[in-house]
């Protein structure tokens, strides 16, 4: 079976997605409730290469705080990172099923 | 102002005297001295009446214009207090630094974090807070800025760049990235 296309990370981020449309805030907090710690910049820098490898879409949607106004960036999944997610995902089934500890 | 509330209490005091003295003479005092007093005290009550009316008039005035005093001594104590920098102008600014696929893809994003803290913080007012506030942002605001030029170096247009520059220069990259970003 081949390697799958997506680094853990990248799976994360994209099961994250799978559901609903989110914002990198609150896709930042499912990343920080598996443990991961990446500074802002970092994050986005991982989102942009995610949108560069067209498995997510992103826009800046005006929101405000306070009532004042912020833009955040929203982020789907693609076709292309669903698919992705789905081969990461059967990868890592099929190679725990097959694995010698597993049995 | 407290000058004219103690000629207001003078005046009720005295009108109140004179018409007890009134009250009081009235049925002993022979008839031209009532007279008389009564007069007098007509005529003071009538000046006590019209300066009374004229201090409350002035005491308007006066309170009029000690609000505004109030507010323009509030607007130089606000003005004379730190103020928080306009970092958000600053932020703007700040991007044209990245090319526009940075800016909307990293930077935009990555200070809406920042523009909702410095909106939060709005609210905190005094000296000593705002002082720690524009340090706070300050420092964020740098450190930001400098990890988005870090992303910029370690992405392809990046990496271009740095293919033109000196080995020493290259050498010394590499090595630092290693420093702050093994894996």
């Amino acid at each position: 079976m081949p390697l799958p296309p997506l680094t853990h990370l990248q799976f994360l981020v994209l099961d994250a997605l799978h559901a609903s449309t989110r914002s990198g805030a609150e896709i930042r907090d499912r990343l920080a409730e598996h443990g991961v710690k990446k500074s802002t910049a970092a994050f986005y820098q991982l989102m942009s290469r995610l949108e560069d490898a067209r498995f997510v879409k992103g826009w800046l949607v005006n929101a405000t705080v306070d009532g004042y106004p912020v833009r955040e960036r929203h982020y789907k999944i693609l076709a292309k990172g669903s698919t992705a997610r789905i081969k990461t995902l059967e990868f890592y089934t099929t190679e725990v099923a097959n694995s010698p500890v597993a049995n | 102002m407290k000058r004219l509330l103690i000629l207001n209490w003078v005046h009720v005091v005295v009108v109140t005297l004179v018409s007890l003295t009134i009250i009081a003479t009235a049925g002993f005092a022979p008839a031209a001295l009532t007279s008389l007093w009564l007069n007098a005290a007509t005529g003071i009550g009538v000046i006590f009446l019209v300066s009374g009316l004229t201090i409350d008039a002035k005491l308007t005035a006066h309170e009029r214009a000690d609000r505004a005093e109030a507010v323009q001594r509030s607007a130089e104590i606000e003005q004379q207090s730190v103020r928080l920098l306009v970092w958000p102008e600053c932020w703007d600014l700040l991007r044209f630094l990245f090319t526009s696929k940075v800016q909307v893809q990293l930077y935009i994003p990555a200070i809406g974090q920042l523009k909702k803290d410095y909106y939060v913080s709005l609210r905190y007012r005094g000296r000593a807070v705002r002082l720690w506030l524009n340090a706070c942002f300050g420092f964020r605001t740098v450190l930001l800025t400098a990890e988005c030029m870090y992303r910029v170096f370690t992405s392809t247009a990046g990496k271009v760049l740095l293919g033109m520059m000196p080995d020493a220069v290259q050498d010394w990259w590499r090595e630092f990235r290693n420093r702050i970003d093994p894996s």
